[in-house]
């Protein structure tokens, strides 16, 4: 979890990950965040984000998009 | 040419073209919501080729192109296009490393040129500084949010202009409906015709200018300035935005350096676009 917040805080250092609770639905994060994001993701933890995960249920906060990629270990 | 007619039929398409490939290039950053919307208005479509698959929003006097390719891609045959085609380039930092990382160097080889620089510029609440003549200029040009009955004098300021995205032309339901929503703000002269239009997309906390058109014949009066100004602070009191954000040609130094003196910056992000065929 440790890793995956600093690749957050790196992608945008300007937002309090720790609370927000809308990231996707506040608009906080863009599609081009999510899209560089989802890039990061991959590399790091080795897990493809299906286009159809890329909605606000799974992006709208931090531990919501780290139980996406938990999920995703999983399942792959 | 196949019309995409769900987010669903997107995403199945893009899944199976990944299956085939073991490395794909994509100029493609649309979530979800923003290809239903685009579906939902009927202004997607796709074209399958063997290496690439070639998403297409129909704009008013442009077409703009996404692609999912193989990264050695034959690229398709683009005669029977209808042009000009546009195709767009978001990163932040290295242009060239972007450029090359989303395969766009392939499509430049094959007949796209550059076209223009765009620079996305931000705004806070707390930053947002209105000049000090904003009330003087607010009394000479009101802005107001219109109505359903702009419609026609509306689509009509905003027919031709290959900057406003497909998805965002309005059917008159959907005009009124917006209106309502205090996304579409306009100078109203006095003989209560449309001077000039400015359109958001408020989302949450951030609002996005989408647009700002001033009518022909009425520009070079500070109408567009106006309109600008007034519809920024709106998302601010209005649709309850605490950032906006737009993007501007990089040429436009004026209209930077307007943007810079009321608090706005540049916030790193770049959409470089290139063309096929002639923007007019």
């Amino acid at each position: 979890m440790e890793q995956f917040m600093d690749i957050l805080k790196e992608l945008r250092p300007d937002v309090d990950f720790e609370n927000e609770k809308a990231l996707m639905d506040d608009g906080i994060l863009d599609s081009f965040d999510i899209v560089s994001l989802i890039g990061e993701i991959n590399d790091a933890f080795d897990v493809e984000i299906p286009f159809e995960d890329m909605d606000p249920e799974n992006f709208n906060s931090a531990e919501a998009i780290w139980q996406l990629i938990q999920r995703l270990k999983q399942e792959g | 040419m196949e019309k995409i007619t769900s987010s669903a039929q997107f995403a199945d398409m893009v899944r199976e073209f990944q299956k085939r490939q073991a490395e794909v290039k994509t100029n493609c950053l649309m979530l979800p919501a923003e290809i239903r919307e685009l579906a939902q208005a009927g202004k997607l479509s796709v074209q399958e080729y063997e290496d690439a698959l070639c998403f297409f929003i129909r704009e008013a006097s442009c077409t703009r192109l996404f692609y999912y390719m193989k990264p050695d891609a034959a690229l398709p045959d683009m005669a029977e296009w209808d042009r000009p085609v546009l195709l767009d380039c978001v990163f932040r930092g290295d242009e060239t490393a972007a450029v090359e990382k989303m395969g766009l160097d392939r499509w430049c080889a094959h007949g796209f040129t550059y076209f223009k620089r765009n620079l996305r510029m931000e705004c806070t609440k707390e930053e947002f500084t209105p000049p000090a003549d904003q009330e003087e200029k607010n009394r000479e040009f009101p802005v107001e949010p219109l109505q359903e009955r702009d419609f026609d004098e509306v689509i009509r300021l905003w027919s031709g202009d290959q900057h406003l995205y497909g998805a965002t032309f309005y059917t008159r339901e959907e005009f009124a409906q917006a209106c309502a929503q205090g996304k579409i703000l306009g100078v109203r002269l006095e003989d209560g015709s449309v001077g000039a239009v400015f359109k958001a997309n408020p989302r949450g906390r951030v609002s996005f200018m989408e647009h700002l058109v001033v009518r022909k014949g009425l520009r070079g009066m500070g109408m567009g300035r106006t309109a600008a100004c007034a519809g920024i602070g709106y998302q601010f009191t209005g649709n309850g935005a605490d950032k906006i954000n737009f993007w501007v040609d990089e040429e436009n130094e004026y209209a930077i350096s307007l943007y810079k003196r009321w608090g706005c910056r540049y916030d790193g992000t770049v959409c470089t676009e290139f063309k096929l065929g002639d923007i007019k």
